[in-house]
């Protein structure tokens, strides 16, 4: 909805976060078009995961300014953010142990379907069932995707730590968002279930999803992503096409450098 | 004036040896023990007991009410409290289930003396003290001196402890990191045993000193005494030992300027009141800093 | 059946004044909620009730006036509170508690002093109050059902994750805070109504252990859970003649050691138990751990892959 042509999905201006005295981010800018997949990349500790937390409004910019498809989120809540078409997965998983597999799908898709009014659920049955069945209908399609329907009962933390990604990046996709933020959604996933995964941004970007992805592997990023963004010590330090990125001095020192001086 | 002075500064002793204990255990172990007012009611109500039955001297007395409230925390945390500490991983689940297990625990002797005196008020003797004039219509009696002095003998000491001494730093690094002061060769389960066996202490010693300056304790007199503890340390910043002092100081003046000032019934709900400002306004309390500094 | 039924009254009563009560520190501690602020409700109730229906006014009105005031002064003072972390907002709501416990007893002619409220017409029958536990059991259990109830246990899981997904944390948790005091202010305005009288002891801290205990030993996950352990507590002391003036010591053990060793409550233990029967029941299954489809895992490309040895990336 917020595709007036020409208005960035996403846009961070000047970002700054201070935690306890430590610069997490400092001074970024970057924008993010619509219906294309960003990687975001750097180094542990480089302000990837804070850049999202803001960005997702869990945590306050010290200054700067955030705007979701054109409007200025700084004044608003998480879960406002939430309902404007944005959708998070954790970089350690956030999986509901009480809930099964599906349950755990159907809360991403609850509010952009029912909401949780109290007085609907007390006073409008046949409203909430209809809900429900839809909601179910979407989390169903979101773990099909991930070819998660034959786990759909089991409880998440009965299943390997991949698999528990997957249903994670499922409870985000049965929210149907617009603007999807992935935190190393393929941490400690094997080879396979990784491509699995590189193949579905893919095709949810050429659905018109658009993505920002955090991952340590930078060969999946430099073969799916459309623009690689690289961060060093809260710096934006680099800003291209994945592949003449990756080639950039200050890219390689950051990844490189400063393991071949502690090594020497 | 100074009256009130005078009274002020032997609350101010009685809950700084109170909130001592409980800010011990919390800032170092992180149990808020429920049961500490309970446990301090109880010190007194055992000594009653004994008095029931034989005649003891003051000292013996003493030594019976303050081991009763020592070795009763104690136990609560070698049975219970650890045992929770252990099995609950996720350090808020532990926090909350500590707190209700202290709910339940102190309904214990509290129960146990309401049965015994049918609610009513209990005292263990010992009301004549001599007393001193200080000016035209002030005085103090020696229980008196003997409260304000032990109150503040004990906050230097506990200090000293805190700060200088090979326990107290093992404490400290305990309260900062208990897995990493563990890694280090800290005992921290014999740290955890002394650690409550002072605070049960000196929750009894304030029972023991309130029963005699008051002439008589309430099977119920633990749980506002809970509450004003609870006011004074986070006033104080928890684990902070001279944070509780200043705690103190202020609970103390503001409750004996009330009493001055209205009929006296009003002075608990004020001090519940200071509770809900401070921690709606301050909860990192006043003087910000605890045993370890927490963010 | 019948003499049965007439010798106990009072506890059949009690249990199902009880009922509101332990299902509004039930629906609390479900959603994450730590506060004893409806016991405090509960005082609020009783007296409110009883000074309106001893001054005249009519059973059904003074109860709903209460109940509805209840509900939108703890809705106004939530707006702070819910910001506290779980132990200061427990601490904070215990104060709110003896605070009401002072000023029903300074409340002079008004609130009966430190005797309380003597007196105050019998308003409500047994069927009453069997009515309005049911109509608090419905009201809570739909809370439990659908997206809603999913959103409740998610706030107490992780609030980040819940606002992630869109879900407004403090306007539901502050609803659940007025709807835990209007469940008090209920159950505080039928045990008046039956027993026609209040003292400011009432709403103090043996009531906050009994509640605390029906709530935690039936288990908070559920309504079924507060309602299992009113009954447990209700029945506790008839059972065995000596607990008599032991009953809170009782409750006291029984609370400590559900703590220690089910912390879920019997809600739990029966889980566990239907988790233990249930694959005998059902037929089996294969293990589905790894998803269907993909070949199978290849470490050592995955290892290729890695451009950068992960020891060198921390920074």
């Amino acid at each position: 909805m917020s595709a007036v042509t020409g208005v960035p999905s996403l846009e961070v201006r000047d970002a700054a976060v201070n935690l306890g005295g430590v610069k997490a981010l400092d001074g970024v800018s970057l924008t993010v078009q619509e219906g294309r997949l960003y990687g975001l990349a750097g180094p542990n500790g480089s302000g990837k995961s804070t850049l999202l937390a803001a960005i997702s409004r869990l945590l306050d910019l010290t200054s700067g300014s955030i705007l979701v498809g054109g409007a200025d989120v700084m004044r608003r809540s998480p879960f406002e953010v939430a309902r404007m078409g944005l959708a998070r997965t954790f970089q350690t998983v956030r999986l509901m142990p009480q809930f099964s597999v599906l349950e755990n799908a159907m809360l991403g898709a609850d509010q952009p379907v029912y909401g949780s009014s109290f007085v609907r659920q007390w006073l409008m049955p046949w409203w909430t069932r209809s809900r429900e069945a839809s909601v179910r209908a979407r989390a169903e399609a979101a773990l099909e995707r991930l070819h998660l329907m034959d786990l759909r009962d089991e409880p998440p933390l009965s299943l390997s730590y991949g698999v528990q990604r997957k249903v994670e990046i499922a409870r985000a996709l049965a929210a149907e968002p617009r603007l999807l933020l992935l935190d190393e959604p393929t941490a400690g996933m094997n080879r396979a279930e990784r491509d699995e995964i590189g193949e579905l941004l893919l095709r949810l970007r050429n659905e018109g999803v658009t993505q920002v992805l955090v991952e340590h592997d930078l060969k999946m990023m430099v073969d799916i992503c459309d623009h690689l963004y690289v961060l060093d010590s809260g710096h934006l330090i680099a800003s291209a096409r994945p592949a003449e990125c990756i080639r950039e001095p200050k890219v390689v020192e950051a990844y490189l450098g400063r393991g071949r001086r502690a090594a020497a | 004036m100074t009256q009130q002075m005078i009274n002020g500064a032997v609350l101010c002793a009685v809950y700084v040896l109170f909130s001592l204990g409980l800010t011990l255990s919390w800032g170092a172990l992180d149990v808020l023990n429920l049961a500490h007012g309970a446990l301090m009611m109880f010190s007194a109500f055992t000594a009653y007991v004994v008095t029931q039955h034989v005649d003891l001297p003051l000292g013996l007395l003493f030594v019976i009410g303050v081991g009763t409230a020592g070795v009763c925390t104690l136990l609560l945390d070698v049975i219970v409290f650890r045992h929770i500490r252990a099995k609950v991983t996720d350090k808020r689940q532990a926090e909350l289930l500590t707190l209700i297990a202290g709910v339940g625990a102190a309904g214990i002797p509290v129960t146990l003396a309401v049965a015994y005196t049918h609610d009513s008020p209990f005292g263990i003797g010992h009301l004549d003290w001599s007393a001193y004039r200080l000016g035209d219509n002030a005085q103090i009696s020696t229980i008196q001196i003997a409260i304000i002095l032990l109150g503040a003998a004990l906050c230097t000491a506990l200090a000293l402890w805190v700060s200088r001494s090979r326990t107290g730093r093992a404490l400290r690094a305990v309260a900062y990191d208990g897995e990493t002061a563990e890694l280090m060769g800290v005992n921290t389960r014999a740290l955890s045993a002394v650690t409550m066996l002072i605070a049960g202490s000196l929750a009894g010693l304030a029972g023991m000193l309130l029963v005699i300056y008051l002439g008589a304790l309430t099977p119920g007199s633990g749980e506002p005494f809970m509450l004003k503890g609870f006011a004074i340390i986070i006033l104080g910043s928890v684990g902070s030992v001279w944070g509780t002092a200043i705690g103190a100081v202020v609970l103390a003046a503001t409750e004996t300027a009330v009493i001055s000032q209205t009929s006296g019934t009003w002075v608990d709900a004020i001090s519940f009141a200071i509770i809900l400002l401070v921690i709606l306004l301050r909860p990192q309390g006043v003087v910000g800093k605890g045993l370890a500094e927490r963010v | 059946m019948n003499s049965w039924y007439f010798s106990h009254l009072t506890l059949i009563q009690g249990m199902l004044i009880s009922v509101p009560l332990a299902l509004s520190v039930q629906i609390a501690l479900r959603s994450g909620v730590f506060s004893f602020a409806s016991i405090g409700f509960y005082g609020v109730g009783a007296y409110g009730t009883g000074i309106l229906t001893m001054r005249g006014w009519p059973v059904l009105p003074a109860m709903l006036l209460m109940i509805v005031v209840s509900g939108l002064v703890a809705y106004l003072m939530s707006a702070p509170l819910i910001r506290l972390r779980g132990l200061y907002l427990g601490m904070v709501t215990f104060a709110f508690d003896l605070i009401l416990t002072v000023v029903a007893t300074n409340g002079g002619e008004l609130t009966g002093g430190a005797l309380g409220l003597l007196g105050v017409p019998l308003g409500i029958g047994t069927g009453g109050l069997l009515a309005a536990a049911l109509v608090a059991i419905l009201a809570v259990s739909q809370l439990e059902r659908r997206a809603v109830g999913r959103a409740l246990v998610g706030i107490k899981a992780s609030e980040e994750l819940v606002m992630s997904v869109g879900v407004d944390l403090k306007s539901r948790k502050r609803t659940v805070f007025a709807i835990s005091a209007a469940l008090g202010a209920l159950s505080g305005s039928l045990y008046v109504l039956t027993f026609s009288t209040v003292q400011p002891t009432s709403a103090g801290f043996t009531l906050i252990i009994t509640t605390l205990t029906m709530a935690v030993i039936g288990g908070t996950s559920s309504w079924i859970g507060a309602v299992i352990g009113t009954v447990i507590i209700t029945w506790l002391p008839t059972l065995a003649a000596t607990i008599g003036e032991y009953q809170h010591l009782v409750y006291g053990v029984v609370l400590v050691l559900v703590v220690m060793y089910a912390p879920e409550g019997v809600l739990g233990a029966l889980r566990w138990l239907w988790r233990r029967l249930a694959p005998r029941l059902r037929p089996a299954r294969p293990p589905a751990l790894v998803p269907s489809g993909g070949p199978p895992p290849d470490r050592g490309a995955a290892a290729r892959a890695e451009p950068v040895p992960a020891d060198r990336v921390k920074g």
